[in-house]
Order: structure tokens, then sequence, then C-alpha cells
């Protein structure tokens, strides 16, 4: 039942991100036409200012749909009209919490890959233009075999795995909002009540998050850095410290705690008035 | 098992606000029943807590001995008043969700119900009118071979034309050995298709009898004692 239920939803997802799929489509083309020209497009100011707008628009448009769509989707699908349907079937609120966070967590995989597929071909077209094939492959080559060598491949996977994980942490972060906010702890003003929980646990969560991560690379390296270091700090220094397994103890936690109070809520105080 | 609804004690509060007082009815099988009372009388909340979409406060649910949950879930059949299919579907999407997600789900008859309605499967929801998606739902909803059919307010929405054609279509589709509970404004439309009806009023069962002997009891239609027991 988990399986078509998360089928239902994703299919939601994808058709509602399809015009984000279809602009960023369009700025890829732009982006190829613009490299293909070469130097002269580069010169061209006017051109420059319209893929400059349209990058902008079509990250901020992504960002903030995203969020609206995901927001949408849990509220409508849980609270909302299409909440007497889904809370009426044969389920348990284990599997409407899961179908609806591995559902958003695949669509923000999807989107991040088709994004990432884009930017490689992208970068590959324009290298390809400035040096021939045999040595973007040797470059390539070498630069994996430096990952490899460097021995932090596990440090580097690590890192790959939290991002995966803030992405979880966020989406069962915002369910947990909204089923504060419609659950029948608060008849009134649902909506400030849902904002202010939003700030609040938010601050507190992201306050910790980078305390904790402070904490242990401070731990690691042997001496004290800024509040802020660890987020500032050079790629390449995070990868060389071991704090990623320690960080992701806490997202781990933090996931796991989101997951049950969600869970308590959809199970313990539905209120679909 | 005769009884397939038993409902005991049952408490609940919006806020300070308590609207159900202790509400108690048993239901069993094979039975028509009307669920009758002005708004704000508890119906709704009965209904809603009966599908799981309210938690209740206290007293006892059961439905075919079994708490609210998946269990109970399975063998209700529930039409609510809002329009709960998506609009990004199409009409035949539906049917594949309901076929999915309910094993009783009788598609061929969901089929043959939506033809009788003339509604084209390939419709997309958001084009259809109020009066048709509720049609959909309808047709969804008895299509299952559920142990409980709960339709709250199914002919609300609809012209005078439609509802006998919507009501002959609920009964025909009702396995015998089931239940059916109709919430309804419109007395007058579905008092002959009651077996039972239960008034409500104040958060209690008011009356729960037998239709035909209430009529002959108080010698007024189920309409006519209605607007007497609530002064409209």
């Amino acid at each position: 039942m988990l399986g078509k239920l998360i089928k239902y939803e994703f299919k939601y997802l994808f058709k509602s991100y399809t015009p984000i799929y279809i602009a960023a489509f369009f700025f890829v083309l732009l982006s190829f036409y613009t490299i293909n020209v070469g130097e002269q497009a580069f010169n061209n100011t006017g051109l420059m200012i319209v893929i400059a707008i349209f990058a902008t628009l079509l990250f901020s448009a992504t960002a903030y749909l995203s969020l609206h769509i995901q927001y949408k989707r849990y509220y409508d699908g849980v609270y909302g009209s299409e909440g007497y349907l889904l809370n009426t079937l044969p389920i348990n609120s284990h599997q409407i919490i899961l179908s609806k966070t591995i559902s958003f967590y695949l669509i923000n995989l999807v989107t991040f890959i088709l994004a990432f597929i884009s930017f490689i071909v992208l970068a590959t077209t324009a290298a390809l233009k400035y040096m021939d094939i045999t040595h973007l492959l040797n470059d390539l080559t070498t630069f994996i075999t430096t990952i490899i060598d460097s021995g932090y491949l596990l440090n580097i996977s690590g890192i790959l795995i939290n991002t995966q994980l803030a992405v979880v942490l966020w989406v069962l972060f915002a369910q947990l909002i909204i089923n504060l906010a419609n659950n029948k702890l608060f008849v009134k003003n649902k909506l400030l009540y849902g904002m202010i929980f939003f700030l609040v646990f938010g601050i507190i969560i992201l306050k910790l998050q980078i305390d904790i991560a402070n904490y242990f690379y401070s731990n690691n390296i042997g001496y004290e850095v800024d509040k802020f270091y660890y987020t500032l700090h050079p790629l390449s220094d995070i990868i060389r410290n071991s704090a990623v397994w320690q960080i992701m103890a806490f997202d781990i936690l933090v996931i796991l705690l989101l997951y049950f109070i969600n869970n308590y809520l959809i199970k313990n105080h539905l209120n679909l008035e | 098992m005769d009884k397939l609804l038993e409902i005991k004690d049952l408490h609940k509060k919006y806020g300070k606000k308590e609207v159900l007082k202790g509400f108690d009815l048993t239901v069993d099988k094979g039975k028509i029943i009307g669920l009758l009372g002005p708004n704000a009388s508890g119906k709704s909340t009965l209904i809603k807590i009966i599908n799981g979409l309210l938690t209740k406060d206290s007293g006892k649910v059961l439905v075919d001995g079994e708490e609210i949950g998946p269990a109970s879930k399975a063998m209700i059949s529930y039409l609510p008043e809002k329009t709960y299919i998506s609009d990004w579907m199409k009409v035949s999407d539906i049917l594949g969700y309901f076929k999915d997600m309910y094993q009783d789900f009788d598609f061929n008859k969901a089929v043959s119900m939506l033809t009788d309605f003339g509604i084209d499967l390939d419709a997309k929801v958001k084009n259809l009118s109020k009066g048709t998606k509720e049609k959909v739902q309808l047709s969804l909803v008895m299509s299952r071979n559920a142990k409980i059919y709960i339709l709250d307010e199914p002919i609300a929405g609809v012209d005078p034309a439609a509802r006998e054609l919507i009501l002959n279509n609920i009964i025909k589709n009702y396995p015998v050995d089931s239940c059916l509970i109709i919430v309804t404004h419109l007395i007058t439309d579905i008092e002959n298709i009651c077996d039972e009806v239960v008034f409500v009023k104040d958060g209690r069962v008011y009356l729960h009898d037998n239709s035909d002997d209430l009529r002959e009891k108080h010698q007024k239609s189920i309409d006519q004692l209605f607007r007497e027991v609530y002064s409209c």
C-alpha cells in the first residue's frame, strides 16, 4: 500500500514540477546557444542581461514553487478536502507520513539530478569549446583519481548523505508545522501559530545544527573556531574532517524525533473540522 | 454478529463547546438509517469520528467489533459532503486509485454506474461541475463491497430530477448484508427508503425508531415529525 501511495503522490508532484522543468530546459537551450556562439555572445550585453534575469527568475521560482507545491500538497492531502479521502483509506499514520516524506524527497532528488545533469552537459560543452576530448577525459580521470587517492572518499560520501538527510529533515519539519497549525491544540489563529512555530523551532534546529557542527569540528581540529566557522570553512577542510559523522548522527536523531511527533499528532489528534 | 456499528457514551468537544454529549447508537446489518438533525446538532462530528477524521474525547466506537483504525476504515465506504477527488486526475485515474487502495472495490460496477450517470471516463475532474463530481464520488463509494456505507448529504448538490436516479442507484448498489447511513436535510426525498430514523438533538440521540412505526404512532410523515421536533 505504501508503494501505491508514493506512486500517486509522486505523480502529482512530478506533474506540478513540469512547468519548472520546461523553464529549466529553455534555460539550458539558451545557455547552449551562448556557449556555442562563444565570445561574440559574451560581449553582447543585452543577451547577458537576459540570461542573468532568466537564471535569477528560474532559481527563485524553483525555490519558491518547490516550497509552495510541497507545503500545499501536504496541507491539501492531509487537512484539506483531499484529506477526506486519504484519512479514510485503510492505512495507518506511518504510511501517510512515509508516503509524503519519501515522495517529497524523491521529487527533490529528481530535480537535483536533472539540474546536475544539465550542469555537467553545459560544463562539458563549454570545456569542449576550448579543449579537445582527450584532454578533457584526461583531466576528468585525474580529478577522479585525486578524490579516490585522497583517502577521504568515505567523508565525501558522508557529506553527500548529510545533504540528503537535510532534505528529509526539512520536509519533516515543514510537516510538523502544518500538523501543529491544524491540530486541535489550536482552535483559533492556526496560521499565526503555524508561523510562530515555524520561526521558533526553525531557529532552534538551525542553531543546534550549527552549534553541534562547530563543537565537533573544533574538537576534531583541536582549536576553537568562530561560531559560523564551520559553515564558512573551505570545502576541502570540511572533507578532511570527520565531524561529518557526528553531524549525521544529530540529523538522524532530529529526523526520528520529528517523525514520531508527526506520527503522534496525526494518529491521536487528527482534526478535520 | 448483527451489530455493525456500536457507539457508546461518545463525547466530543471543540474547545469549550461540547458537541457530542454522550451519544449512543447501535446499527444492525441490513438496515438503511436516516441520520437527521438540524445544523450544529452533532451529526457531522459523529460521522467524522466514525470515519477516523476526528478523534473522540471519550466513549466507544466499534465498527463490526473493531476500534477506529485501518481495519474499521476498510469496512466503511464514506461519501463526505465535500468533494475529495483530486482535480489533477481524470475520472479513469480516480477509478484506478480506488482499485489500488480498496480491495473490495468493484471496478466494473463503478464503470457501469458512471455510464448510467452519463459521465465520460476520460473527462478531467477539474472540468466537471459540482453535481457531476458528486455523482463520480457516489459511484466510487457505492462500488465498494463495504459493510457500512455512510453518505453525507448525497443528494444535496443535485437537481430534483437527478435525486431519484441517485437514490435508485444507492438502493440498487448496496449489499443487503451491509448497512447504509444517510445524513441529509432533504427528509422528504429519503424518508421512504429508510428502515429506521435517528433524530440527533444537542449532541445526543433524541429519537431512534423504525420509520413505519413512527409514522403509524404519530400519524405523521417523518418530515412533519422532524419539523415538529425541531420546531421549524
